[in-house]
């Protein structure tokens, strides 16, 4: 394995390395998160068919200038270390996502992106790609066709998308710049011919890598996914690891795969870590607890009041602390395999004293601000 | 109720108190020895609770203060009460113009403020009506371990086709606190899996001590680890014991999923019966959330596990998110301690994801 691809860490956490910030944790000190997983509204201009936001309706806010400005005013001066706007909602097509990533990089944040990459045009990439830790286009299919049919728009859409991804490229390698990226496919298992297509443009966009994921679904099985489908696909997934070379890691985050969509865990420790806020505004632990149906888990909403106050409040550690609690469980009242899962394993087994935290040896992975 | 030979008559001790030390200049003591360590305070409620308290490091076990009516208004009175509580049993008798307070027990309680507040009613409760300290009952296919620390040692027995714990006892020379938590450690670990024992039993036993009208002085999470020197050592027993239990059997668990689930008799109840029995609780309870006539309504219960509610339009967002979980709570306590209650979802507002939602 070549130093490029040691690196990057995408099938795993890196919370071992933020060892003060677990210790500040195990004492009961309010931490701050790490990092915090958002999105900018909860609109969207692609349709894909494993959209979890389909299952995250919550009463909509606006994010506003003034109030994205206070919100990351509020995570530099508490101490959150990365922002990605991911989560429930495209927030590319928000009128204040340049300027949101580019306050933040100022206020030393590390800045990331996951985006369907369709109004990523060329100039909108030179603003914002100087100030991207990484930048993580969501892509299900590696042809046109499949491409319209997975992620529920036309099969221009697919052209519009690769030249925008050209043009990433192209900047970063004109620009020398650092930020990563990638590629993400969220695999059902009925696209499994779109595994190798996809694994082979990610190496001829020269890309920095592409990770191949499961999909999540809610405890009800809403979107029905299969996951004992998966296990059919492992021939085809190590091919498209074949795929990697000394510049283009294709990864298959086989543990959350060979998950099968369970936990080990009952506990949820990982929210404090890494806390999600929908394009709502609303701050709640966890993306699958966006919907007005899990409202005892939500918190405030940073349109409303300023993350700060909503962090410092006791509704925020009362929510937190149920999460920790015998009166939760996550293996019965969480859908399956959650951004916070990794970690919500790590910190389970410290708890259970099954393992010691050591922050690890060599050197530090990229991408530290983003557990 | 233990009661004293000797009534203390508050306003005589504040009196000489203030007289004394007008006059003394050097060996200043208050007018009774017991009370050596007790400074009179203008706040009546932290004056008596302090001088309790000096009476109980003198080492006495019980004392009796009259307080006149005019020290003590009628709210202070229920909080010197809950103050005093903490320190001993209370009882309080009327006389013409005053109040007798008699504080019971005071040593037995004293060695409880080891623990943290939160703590030491539950635990102090338990103390009082130990049903854990026994022999153990170990039937056939049961194996019995045993494990000591500390001068305390915890026993259970394990059947060992299905790995559950059938019984569990606890011995020891520790102190009050410790054989209550330990009585009410055994209470929890039988029934339970060995391996639900070893991962969780500990975190239930913290959580179940806990006094929900006080605030935890943990601000952030709240662990066994940091939550009280107390759970230590149960933990580690358990540890132990389940550790033993590998060795003892060769048993290798897999993943734990162990989940009590709602008690047969609630999953039993059709969903009209389940809907009635929430709708009476909350009609019943409701008021202590603060809510009135038709600001929450029980929309379904047709899962024994779940209650979906609706709230009155009239509510705040703020008010109902913190409904929603102290809802959750009344009704665990008065219906099934495994319902949760959720909200009625909402679903999707963008047209193209919701096109998509139709096909999947």
């Amino acid at each position: 394995m070549t130093e490029h691809v040691e690196k990057l860490i995408l099938d795993g956490t890196k919370i071992a390395w933020h060892e003060d910030r677990v210790r500040a944790w195990e004492r009961g000190e309010r931490i701050a998160p790490i990092t915090i997983d958002m999105a900018l509204t909860r609109a969207c201009n692609f349709g894909c068919h494993y959209c979890y936001a389909m299952l995250q309706e919550n009463d909509r806010s606006f994010i506003d200038k003034q109030v994205i400005s206070r919100f990351l005013n509020d995570c530099a001066e508490i101490g959150v270390k990365g922002v990605s706007f991911v989560s429930d909602g495209e927030s590319t097509i928000s009128p204040v996502f340049v300027q949101s990533c580019q306050q933040g990089s100022a206020l030393g944040l590390s800045i990331a992106c996951g985006t369907n990459a369709y109004v990523l045009t060329r100039s909108k990439s030179e603003e914002v790609l100087p100030h991207l830790t990484y930048l993580r286009v969501n892509i299900s299919a590696g042809e046109p066709k499949r491409y319209a049919e997975i992620m529920g728009v036309k099969e221009e859409y697919f052209h519009r998308v690769i030249e925008n991804i050209r043009h990433m490229t192209e900047i970063k390698r004109r620009d020398r710049l650092g930020v990563t990226i990638g590629l993400q496919m969220v695999l059902m298992p009925q696209y499994a011919d779109q595994i190798i297509p996809l694994a082979r443009l990610g190496k001829e966009l020269r890309v920095d890598y592409l990770a191949i994921k499961h999909c999540s679904d809610n405890e009800n099985g809403d979107l029905g996914v299969d996951y004992r489908g998966y296990s059919r696909l492992s021939d085809l997934l190590h091919e498209a690891e074949s795929y990697s070379d000394s510049s283009y890691q294709c990864t298959v985050k086989w543990s959350k795969i060979q998950a099968q969509g369970t936990r080990s865990y009952q506990r949820c420790y990982g929210a404090p870590f890494l806390l999600q806020i929908s394009g709502s505004g609303l701050v709640a632990p966890c993306g699958m607890l966006f919907n007005e149906k899990y409202k005892k888990f939500h918190i405030g909403n940073i349109c409303e009041q300023s993350f700060k106050d909503i962090w410092q409040s006791d509704r925020y550690w009362e929510v937190i602390n149920y999460l920790a609690s015998p009166e939760f469980n996550a293996q019965k009242m969480c859908g399956s395999l959650c951004l916070q899962h990794r970690v919500n394993e790590t910190l389970d087994n410290l708890v259970k004293e099954k393992l010691e935290l050591q922050r690890p040896q060599g050197k530090e992975p990229e991408h530290l601000a983003f557990v | 109720m233990t009661t004293t030979e000797k009534i203390f008559d508050y306003d005589k001790l504040v009196e000489a108190y203030n007289t004394n030390l007008d006059v003394t200049l050097r060996g200043f003591r208050p007018a009774e020895e017991m009370l050596d360590t007790w400074v009179p305070d203008d706040d009546p409620v932290r004056s008596l609770s302090n001088l309790v308290e000096a009476a109980q490091l003198c080492g006495s076990d019980s004392i009796s203060v009259r307080v006149a009516n005019k020290i003590i208004e009628h709210q202070a009175a229920a909080l010197l009460k809950e103050k005093l509580a903490s320190l001993g049993e209370v009882g309080c008798r009327a006389e013409p113009g005053a109040v007798v307070f008699t504080i019971a027990h005071l040593q037995e309680t004293a060695s409880f403020r080891s623990v943290r507040p939160i703590y030491q009613q539950r635990l102090r409760a338990r103390f009082a009506n130990l049903r854990f300290k026994r022999e153990l009952r170990v039937r056939e296919n049961q194996i019995p371990l045993r494990a000591t620390e500390e001068h305390c040692t915890l026993a259970w027995a394990v059947q060992t086709d299905a790995h559950v714990i059938t019984d569990a006892v606890f011995d020891g020379t520790a102190r009050g606190p410790m054989l209550a938590a330990l009585d009410a450690f055994c209470e929890i670990l039988v029934g339970l899996p060995v391996l639900e024992a070893r991962d969780h039993a500990i975190i239930r036993l913290e959580f179940s001590l806990r006094d929900p009208r006080q605030r935890h002085p943990i601000a952030g999470i709240v662990l066994p680890q940091n939550a009280d020197p107390l759970f230590r050592l149960p933990s580690s027993l358990a540890n132990r014991l389940f550790n033993d239990y590998l060795t003892s059997t060769g048993y290798r668990p897999a993943a734990n999923f162990f989940d009590p689930g709602p008690r047969a008799a609630w999953a039993a109840l059709s969903p009209a019966q389940r809907e009635a029995r929430v709708t009476a609780a909350l009609a019943a309870h409701g008021a202590v959330l603060g809510l009135k006539n038709g600001e929450v309504q029980v929309v379904d219960c047709n899962h024994a596990y779940a209650v979906t509610v609706r709230f009155g339009d009239q509510l705040p967002i703020s008010a109902k998110r913190s409904l929603a979980l102290a809802l959750e709570r009344l009704v665990r306590e008065h219906c099934d301690p495994r319902l949760e209650v959720f909200c009625e979802e909402k679903k999707d507002l963008s047209k193209l994801r919701r096109q998509i939602e139709k096909v999947n």
